[in-house]
């Protein structure tokens, strides 16, 4: 088993109107070994940032100090919020920074701009390519079964609670076919004035 | 005739015995079945290493990773009162995975061996299924020749026998094969190392030792149907749930004193479900954010 798949997990972000959805399994693994049931991969930056990743835990984990690091000190400095696209820009370079010797995480980051409340998600791989699509992007272990439905689910200009009931049902067609993932589902939807997690009763096997 | 892989014996001689009667001299000699030649792969290629190499978990081809990771599990048990009939209960779940797809959520992992015995499927999926089918196959000949049924015994005897020939090979099968016969109850397990072994309690898969918790802390030898089949049903779902080679629905087979009965599915999710509100346990996640 790859060391990208021995932990599992994955993570999806949808685009709206004006609104984004990112939603995360709950499953930690050692391969087949199911060890924890409730550990989201989806973390909050700022109030209207959010950050997912996926692939090695361990690694996982470690990216997540540094951004935190990186992003306190930006706005520490701008004195202002941080934009999603320049948090992009952020992780893109400290994960180029270990060019040879990549941690083993591919990130996600979904948010809202803080002034204009644009919606923004990219996904990049484990050495910070980014990769703007308009519509969706998927990571893990569960990528590749989650882009087929969420190419039927997504259609422009969705709003929140649309855009809730596309990313919810994506995720759980994922969870029936990723072995690796599920156990649960938690999605987080930021729009301008509020962010509504809600957690979705999945399969537990 | 010969066809890719399988020879057919087709040499009917008719001999004429003491009385001047002609018999098929084939009647006479035991049934042989079974009997496959695969071909054998090129020269310098061994079985195991090529079937590792291309087939297994470091396979780089998804799409040809053998499908394995199970939980099967079988106990007998006797009645506790006079409405129950004891017996053997065996209980499967039903996912088959490539590595980590869930290439299908319905297997159908008891497999008939006999009228009045099973077999379960464990391992390589092809492997168990052609196989099984063979000690079948044995067993209608063996009923049909010796005009009385098969014991459990004789027949995973033969399924070990016939598993030890293709010993390091490659093949992956752990079976279970379980039944009633002259003898009472008995579940013999069966896997591809050449083992054989009689056992009261068993379990066989990825997800076996969860299902071994399970079973051992609330396994009596003597219970009513119920609570067997219960035992039987939470022991695979507790499985599932932590084991991610398991999962999908949980069939069960109880094998009586007199017949087979085959139960339908239940979906483990819903047992799990049923499991938490039985004991109470809040099932909601909190995110937790800082």
């Amino acid at each position: 088993m790859s060391i990208m798949s021995y932990t599992g997990g994955t993570v999806l972000a949808m685009a709206g109107d004006d609104c984004v959805c990112i939603a995360s399994d709950l499953r930690l693994g050692e391969q087949m070994n199911t060890v924890a049931v409730d550990q989201k991969k989806v973390h909050k930056i700022s109030e209207k940032v959010y950050v997912g990743l996926c692939g090695f835990h361990s690694d996982a984990k470690t990216v997540l100090d540094k951004i935190m690091f990186r992003k306190n000190l930006y706005e520490l400095r701008e004195n202002r919020s941080i934009k999603p696209k320049v948090l992009a820009t952020i992780i893109s370079n400290l994960a180029y920074q270990h060019r040879f010797g990549s941690y083993f995480t591919e990130p996600l980051v979904a948010g809202l701009d803080p002034v204009s409340h644009k919606p923004y998600i990219c996904a990049m791989d484990t050495i910070g390519n980014i990769c703007t699509p308009e519509d969706f992007v998927a990571i893990g272990t569960g990528a590749e079964y989650l882009l087929g439905v969420s190419e039927s689910f997504w259609r422009k200009g969705m709003n929140s609670e649309e855009l809730f009931e596309a990313t919810a049902q994506s995720m759980l067609s994922a969870l029936e076919r990723d072995a690796a993932s599920g156990w649960g589902a938690v999605v987080y939807t930021i729009t301008k004035d509020k962010v509504n997690i809600r957690t979705i009763k999945a399969r537990m096997d | 005739t010969d066809m890719w892989g399988l020879t057919y014996r087709d040499d009917e001689r008719d001999t004429e015995d003491a009385l001047g009667e002609t018999f098929d001299v084939n009647a006479v000699e035991a049934p042989v079945s079974g009997n496959f030649t695969f071909p054998n792969p090129p020269l310098g290629i061994q079985p195991k290493g090529f079937v590792n190499a291309h087939f297994g978990p470091d396979s780089s081809a998804k799409s040809l990773q053998f499908r394995k990771g199970t939980t099967t599990l079988a106990f007998v048990y006797e009645p506790l009162t006079e409405k129950d009939q004891g017996g053997i209960i065996v209980a499967v779940d039903s996912r088959a995975s490539a590595g980590e797809y869930i290439s299908s959520k319905s297997v159908m992992k008891i497999l008939d061996v006999g009228d009045h015995m099973v077999a379960t499927m464990a391992g390589g999926a092809a492997d168990c299924q052609f196989w099984c089918r063979t000690v079948h196959k044995y067993c209608n000949l063996f009923e049909l020749r010796e005009r009385s049924t098969i014991t459990v015994s004789a027949a995973s005897k033969y399924f070990a026998n016939v598993l030890y020939g293709y010993k390091g090979q490659g093949l992956s099968v752990g079976s279970m094969v379980a039944g009633y016969d002259k003898r009472g109850p008995q579940i013999f397990m069966v896997n591809s190392e050449g083992d054989r072994t009689l056992l009261k309690v068993c379990s066989v898969g990825s997800g076996s030792l969860n299902a071994y918790g399970i079973l051992d802390t609330y396994y009596k030898p003597k219970m009513t149907d119920e609570e067997a089949q219960k035992l039987g049903r939470r022991a695979i779902m507790h499985a599932t749930y932590r084991d991610a080679g398991s999962g999908g629905v949980c069939n069960l087979v109880h094998i009586t004193p007199t017949k087979k009965v085959r139960y339908p599915g239940v979906d483990v999710s819903k047992l799990w479900y049923e499991f938490a509100d039985e004991i109470g346990r809040d099932i909601a996640y909190d995110p937790r954010d800082e």
